[in-house]
């Protein structure tokens, strides 16, 4: 794998994420109980859409063409309340750790930093979603 | 028409995570249940291969230390050989197993003077021999290098606490440098990742403080 292709993987993964926190974010909306939640989801919208803007800029840095966002993505499982929201933020955060650390592997110097500081940071979000801690996250289930 | 959620990395997806299934009948619940702990069991197996398969990648650089021609011998000048950035990461692999060691030690001696932390450094102490065990197998060529079995515990709890969490805080930045000055990808991966449960770590004690 090349960087720039493990950038797109990044990128495409962060187009997912942004979809899939919208979703949650709906349904979250709608539960009056779930203030932390929704702050979270909140937070992890905004930090993915930095991260996706980061990656555009990289890869257009590149004279690539950035892969595009479908139009719409299907979840792993139905999200119909408050505990499939979280099952579905750590979801993201899981996978969007595992390609973070695949393209660690193949970049270098800024790019990698800015690669392995989302890596840290998907790991923390999984966490706060409720996710158990790992000895290697984004290394193990990838 | 939608698209498949994240891409050919989602299909092999297995949710160990999973903490309740909303939403559906008890029956369908009971299935995924069993299915999910199937899954998991097997997740953890293929974790352990492709962690040590991956150690092992990044120990190439072991490896081919062991047969590196001395050329500082003949005292001429030279210009930095593709074998100068497999020492540098036969270097940096034991900086990072010594400090992921300490911390390692360091988190026994907690739980020595503070039984009563046990729950909360164990899990710690448990990644953090994970950690050294993996980054030692990817330098099993080299002996481990002795680390200091003694600390100073703070004799407060809450003290106990805070400089473990120093601590950690300290290898995450460590292990995130290692990563960006490691030569061998796969060794950088491993590194990065060690840091982000560093991340974690720290997080989930200043939590529980």
């Amino acid at each position: 794998m090349t960087a720039l292709a493990a950038l797109q993987d990044c990128l495409a993964a962060e187009h997912a994420a942004i979809y899939g926190y919208g979703v949650l974010g709906g349904v979250l909306g709608g539960d009056n109980n779930a203030a932390s939640d929704q702050a979270l989801a909140t937070a992890g919208y905004v930090a993915h859409r930095t991260r996706r803007d980061e990656l555009t800029a990289l890869i257009t840095g590149l004279d690539a063409d950035p892969v595009p966002a479908e139009p719409a993505y299907a979840t792993p499982f139905p999200i119909t309340g408050t505990p499939d929201c979280r099952r579905l933020g750590r979801h993201i955060e899981h996978r969007t750790a595992a390609v973070y650390s695949f393209a660690v592997a193949e970049t270098v110097r800024g790019t990698r930093r800015m690669l392995a500081s989302a890596l840290l940071d998907a790991a923390r979000r999984e966490v706060r979603w409720g996710g158990e801690a790992q000895a290697f996250p984004g290394v193990t289930d990838s | 028409m939608q698209a498949r959620w994240y891409g050919r990395w989602m299909q092999a997806a297995a949710f160990d995570d999973d903490k309740g299934p909303g939403g559906v009948s008890d029956t369908e619940a009971e299935q995924s249940a069993t299915s999910l702990t199937k899954s998991s069991a097997r997740e953890r197996l293929l974790t352990r291969r492709r962690l040590m398969s991956l150690a092992s990648a990044a120990g190439v650089v072991a490896g081919l230390s062991g047969c590196m021609p001395s050329r500082e011998r003949t005292g001429r000048r030279r210009t930095p050989t593709p074998t100068d950035a497999v020492r540098g990461d036969v270097g940096l692999l034991v900086t990072a197993i010594t400090g992921e060691e300490l911390l390692l030690a360091y988190c026994a001696a907690v739980i020595d003077r503070h039984p009563e932390l046990a729950a909360v450094v164990r899990p710690v102490h448990q990644r953090q021999r994970e950690h050294v065990d993996v980054l030692r197998s990817a330098l099993r060529r080299l002996d481990p290098p002795p680390a200091p079995r003694r600390f100073v515990v703070p004799a407060g709890r809450r003290s106990a606490q805070a400089r473990l969490v120093r601590r950690i805080d300290a290898a995450r930045r460590d292990r995130f440098d290692d990563c960006l000055a490691a030569e061998s990808g796969p060794l950088a991966r491993l590194l990065a990742s060690a840091a982000a449960s560093h991340a974690v770590t720290a997080d989930l004690l200043r939590v529980q403080r």
